[in-house]
């Protein structure tokens, strides 16, 4: 009995796609924390399973911008179920599938619960294609686990007319099948008694083997050919039969030409939308900080601490606060692509292209992504099965724009051009990401022959899911979810430095404080950058995160008198000198360095740690080094190579 | 020369004979469905060159059309 109070597992298991994280939302409910990641599932989450009278509704997500818990300590006598990322075999060969058998204990360094296996599994099958399904749910029979199979997309089983007969299958198989639909969560209440009945006490001692050969994979599509044929009503009782064709959608989608024109469109159509669409929220964010600084300000007594609140926090927060419609509008728009199925088309699409400079179509998402954030990005990087090809990406994805560089690039290019070009603007915005992928792919190619290793023959291969119309839910409730995490993190750096920054300039007395002492040590690194130490600890502090950057600057002119968002920094930029003369800081050169220092510096503590977690420290630190050093040596050129050419 | 899946034109149908290549990439393309005597149907190609998309067991799977030179039909 003494079993009766551990924590009991549960494993979802299936290919990628099969639905298995609507299954684990449903199956888990939101009221219990839950460790996961929008988009592919990377890293494995752990819930409790919920009662059977208990509510389901979409599990909470875990902010994208931190670096996940890999421990996770179950509730005792609760039973607990773990989503993993799909699998094509039960013998990984990427980083996303040994997550997945991690979590069976298929592999030595076991994280969920050391030595012990699971006490049961649910195998979800996509009843459109049972036949690529069924070998991993023989394999973990064979193994000795007890499976639940749970059958998934069977409305759409029934519109091709190929439904699967559940019951016939249960037979067959000679386990529970219940069928689910992950959208709706219908049949989720049977799914629980089917688990509960099949479910022991003590987990089973089942090992899955370690290498399957040629024979076995045959003999496994040969017994799941002939089980689907005699499970599908209406369908062809020929084992492997064809669909009909591609659907209509597919048709130009995937055509040679118009698939490439459909593939530029929708990258440029994804942040046109940013940048468009975000104006009108923008200045309503610009017009309320700017309320907010004048009601504090008319509120308060004046003195030290009014310069803080007002001048620096408010500012502060107000220039980076400008960006977030930017940014929740990037992430709705990257959420509409990840629910609908065109990734993988565009990962298709996009490969023979990125192997030219040693990627993988597989790197596509992963580099998408990291025009939102690195970390998430940097986390579906493990899906590339090649080990060369996924360090490569993982290599060039800090290069990247990411949505924390958005208020930077508002400020410099706000800078740049002259506020009545908006069209200029966009362009020079537009610019910027190209000059992003620009410096990966020249990353990607030089970090290839740094790197000794041997190209991989994994090649790709990638499934192309049935088109979904978007779930509007899913795709605002992911997009809210990543924008929150954006404000709260961005929003405590900023305050926590705002404060830091203000007393290092406001002690011990403003005319000689701590931070001109500190900055003189640092300023022959600036000055060839055409900076003065000011501008230097605002770079520093934009290590601890890129957006701190503007808020910093709001700081330090701040202090000096005025304050009030982009405009008003801006224009105390404009009048900004080096100390003791009238040379001005910010010209048109030292910008545009500034411009290139941030293109390629690697500023996030956050990216670092989780590519040490991700690789190594060496190639943590390394990539660090490199950037950084690369961005000043290019900010220089850039800066005295202006001056050359006769630009201030 | 043994034709591949790589020679197949666009709506063309075949049925798998062998799988080659380094035991890495033929186990995988195995375990996607790619078994002898399975039949698939090429349904598009990207462009110059680029990857190839075909049909098999109620799936589509993409492949680099170096991959699928390494399936023999």
């Amino acid at each position: 009995m003494d079993g009766m109070n551990e924590a009991r597992i549960i494993v979802l298991l299936g290919a990628p796609n099969a639905g298995k994280t609507s299954l684990y939302n449903h199956l888990t409910g939101s009221r219990f924390k839950t460790v996961n990641y929008p988009g592919a599932t990377v890293e494995y989450s752990v819930g409790r399973l919920r009662a059977p009278g208990e509510s389901a509704s979409i599990g909470a997500k875990a902010p994208d911008c931190h670096v996940p818990d890999a421990k996770v300590e179950p509730e005792a006598g609760s039973i607990q179920v773990i989503d993993t990322p799909g699998i094509v075999s039960i013998i990984p060969r990427s980083e996303d599938e040994k997550v997945a058998l991690t979590a069976l204990g298929a592999l030595d360094t076991l994280l969920v619960t050391p030595h012990r296996t699971p006490h049961a599994l649910v195998c979800v099958v996509d009843a459109t294609q049972p036949a690529r399904h069924l070998p991993v749910v023989r394999e973990a029979m064979k193994a000795g686990f007890p499976v639940v199979v749970a059958l998934t997309m069977n409305d759409l089983a029934r519109r091709k007319g190929q439904d699967v007969d559940s019951n016939r299958l249960s037979e067959l198989l000679g386990t529970p099948v219940v069928e689910v639909d992950g959208r709706s969560g219908i049949g989720v209440t049977d799914l629980v008694s089917a688990i509960e009945s099949i479910l022991p006490d003590h987990p089973v001692n089942a090992t899955l083997p370690r290498t399957l050969d040629d024979d076995r994979i045959q003999d496994n599509f040969h017994w799941a050919d002939t089980i689907a044929a005699r499970t599908i009503r209406n369908g062809s009782t020929q084992p492997g039969s064809l669909n009909p064709g591609l659907g209509r959608l597919d048709r130009i989608v995937l055509h040679p030409i118009l698939g490439l024109v459909v593939f530029v469109a929708a990258m440029t159509g994804l942040f046109w939308l940013v940048f468009s669409a975000a104006a009108p929220f923008m200045d309503l964010v610009e017009g309320f900080f700017g309320w907010l600084g004048q009601w504090v300000g008319e509120w308060m007594p004046d003195g030290l601490a009014k310069g803080l609140v007002v001048d620096g926090v408010i500012a502060g927060a107000g220039a980076v606060s400008v960006f977030i419609p930017q940014i929740a509008i990037l992430f709705l728009a990257l959420g509409l692509l990840e629910d609908s199925g065109y990734l993988a088309r565009g990962s298709m699409i996009i490969d023979r292209l990125l192997v030219t400079i040693g990627l993988n179509g597989k790197s596509f998402v992963p580099l998408l992504s990291g025009a939102a954030c690195a970390i998430p990005a940097a986390l579906a990087a493990r899906t590339i099965t090649g080990r060369r090809e996924r360090l490569l990406t993982l290599l060039v994805i800090p290069l990247m724009s990411c949505s924390a560089r958005l208020p930077v690039w508002g400020l410099l290019l706000g800078f740049l051009v002259p506020p009545d070009r908006t069209l200029l603007g966009g362009f020079a915005l537009a610019g910027i990401y190209v000059l992003s992928i620009a410096f990966a792919s020249v990353a990607a190619v030089v970090g290839g022959r740094i790197l000794r290793i041997e190209p991989s023959q994994t090649g790709f291969q990638v499934e192309l899911p049935h088109w979904r119309p978007p779930t509007f839910r899913t795709v605002v409730v992911s997009a809210w979810d990543r924008t929150v995490s954006y404000v709260k993190r961005a929003g405590l750096t900023i305050l926590a430095i705002s404060i830091v920054f203000w007393a290092l300039m406001t002690f011990p007395d403003p005319g000689n404080s701590a931070m001109s002492w500190l900055g003189r040590l640092i300023a022959p690194i600036l000055a060839p950058m055409g900076l003065d130490w000011k501008v230097g600890a605002a770079l520093i502090a934009a290590f601890a995160a890129r957006e701190v950057f503007v808020s910093a600057l709001g700081v330090i002119y701040a202090v000096q008198g005025t304050g009030d968002s982009v405009d008003g920094l801006l224009a105390a930029m404009r009048q900004a000198t080096f100390e003791g003369t009238s040379q001005l800081v910010f010209t048109p050169a030292s910008v545009a360095g500034l411009v290139v220092f941030f293109l390629i510096a690697l500023q996030c503590m956050t990216t670092v740690a989780v590519m040490r977690r991700e690789v190594s420290t060496r190639f943590a630190l390394g990539q660090m080094a490199a950037f950084v050093a690369v961005a000043w040596v290019l900010a220089v050129a850039t800066v005295q190579g202006l001056r050359l050419a006769g630009i201030p | 020369m043994k034709l591949s899946l790589s020679h197949l034109q666009t709506n063309q149908e075949a049925s798998i004979r062998r799988v080659h290549g380094p035991s890495s990439l033929s186990h995988r393309l195995q375990e996607l469905g790619f078994t002898p005597g399975t039949a698939v149907r090429l349904v598009a190609k990207a462009a110059f060159g680029g990857a190839m998309a075909f049909q098999l067991r109620g799936s589509i799977i993409a492949l680099r059309r170096s991959d699928a030179a390494c399936v023999e039909i």
